[in-house]
């Protein structure tokens, strides 16, 4: 069975219909991302990202709006500090800090979404599994 | 006994006579290292030593003694500590004395079975570079002695912390001996299985030391007391070490230099790099 890599993607509110978007233009996207959708991405937690890279994800993404677009520009800055913040401690106890990124998606961005996603799946096909918590996840 | 232990000694003794304070934190000897002490009587103010074995970060004792006028022996780092509460709302300046003692570095905790002659500078001291208390009601200069402390640190060896995390027995004592750690709700000590539950042993490391990480960013003041408490020697302080030189790298900012600089995440401004 080859190893595909899992991918989580947190997306805001606005960026999950961007993903919706995807399907409804008729882009495709690999079936090993799976999305979650939370209200803002300002109100991701962080060990939310840590714990889903220790529950066997390869990479994680978070989509946000573009704060050029937001009426109020705070909530993605802080997104982008706080997955700034992480990269770089991932890159302290040694992980890829490529294996957490962010993505400026809007809700008509369907096509730039299902472009990114699989050009950073194929790159985290390089990178190989993660295997942080100890175990290996198998799936086909 | 050194000019320094005396001074420190008749500052003590007279803050508790003139009953400025009712007790007075502090070191004293207790075989042949150092344990914090409380003195409350005047005459008492002759226990108190200071010297390279006082590691301990007294800072810690200062939340559970809000309700009373305390003084505090305190160096760099326990000064910064009191900073960080300050900020944080969690004490009274007016109801605390703060002797500053000028440090030059602590030895290791000095462990059974060590030798003494064995014993070196501990790692955090190596990278500090604050010899006294950034906040002072009284200093004590030190004797002194030659500065043991060399700035460039000599942690070349990239450790694999991935397998020091594995090491790691969720004891809890990282937590329970972080002066700074005074949640009364611990979101990683917990038994509700939301995002770490204390018992899973073998699990969720990984999420448990990344989320204390986390949390320490930008508070942590690198006293070290994480490090001399783990009974597997993970050297934490130097994980937050890392994260204190983001802060330090993208907005100027470090723990513990003064009660009116505000964290960065409190105050978050549009056009900081992040």
């Amino acid at each position: 069975m080859a190893w595909k890599p899992r991918v989580i993607v947190f997306t805001c509110w606005c960026s999950s219909s961007g993903v919706d978007q995807a399907g409804f233009e008729g882009f495709t996207y690999p079936p090993n991302v799976l999305t979650v959708r939370v209200p803002c991405s300002a109100v991701i937690n962080p060990s939310l990202i840590v714990k889903a890279f220790e529950k066997g994800a390869d990479a994680v993404l978070v989509t946000a709006c573009r704060p050029s677009e937001l009426r109020r520009v705070a909530p993605s800055r802080v997104t982008e500090a706080r997955v700034s913040l992480l990269r770089r401690l991932l890159r302290t106890i040694g992980v890829d800090e490529d294996r957490l990124r962010i993505l400026w998606i809007s809700s008509n961005e369907g096509g730039l979404f299902s472009r990114e996603v699989s050009r950073i799946l194929e790159e985290v096909k390089g990178l190989g599994p993660l295997n942080i918590g100890g175990r290996m996840v198998e799936q086909g | 006994m050194s000019r320094a232990e005396e001074e420190l000694r008749s500052i003590a003794g007279r803050l508790l006579e003139k009953k400025e304070v009712e007790l007075v934190v502090g070191y004293e000897h207790h075989g042949r290292s150092v344990r914090p002490c409380f003195v409350s009587k005047p005459e008492e103010a002759n226990r108190l030593v200071w010297n390279a074995d006082c590691w301990f970060n007294l800072a810690r004792y200062l939340r559970s003694l809000r309700d009373r006028r305390v003084g505090i022996v305190a160096k760099g780092c326990d000064g910064k500590t009191i900073v960080e509460l300050l900020k944080e709302n969690q004490l009274d300046r007016g109801s605390i004395v703060v002797i500053a003692v000028e440090c030059n570095g602590v030895f290791k905790p000095f462990k059974y079975g060590l030798n003494r002659a064995e014993r070196r500078l501990a790692d955090y001291c190596r990278r500090c570079v604050t010899r006294v208390s950034p906040i002072a009601d009284y200093v004590v200069k030190s004797d002194g002695q030659a500065s043991q402390r060399e700035n460039s640190v000599a942690d070349g060896d990239a450790s694999d912390w991935l397998s020091l995390f594995r090491k790691c027995l969720k004891c809890m004592a990282c937590v329970k001996a972080c002066p700074l750690c005074y949640c009364t709700e611990c979101s990683i000590e917990g038994f509700k299985p939301d995002l770490v539950h204390r018992l899973r042993v073998p699990q969720e490391l990984f999420t448990f030391h990344l989320t204390r990480a986390l949390h320490m960013a930008g508070r942590c003041v690198e006293c070290g007391a994480c490090e001399s408490a783990c009974p597997v020697e993970i050297p934490l302080t130097r994980l937050y070490h890392e994260l204190n030189e983001w802060f330090k790298e993208n907005y100027g900012y470090a723990p513990g230099r003064s009660v009116n600089e505000a964290p960065p995440p409190l105050v978050f401004k549009e056009g900081w790099k992040g």
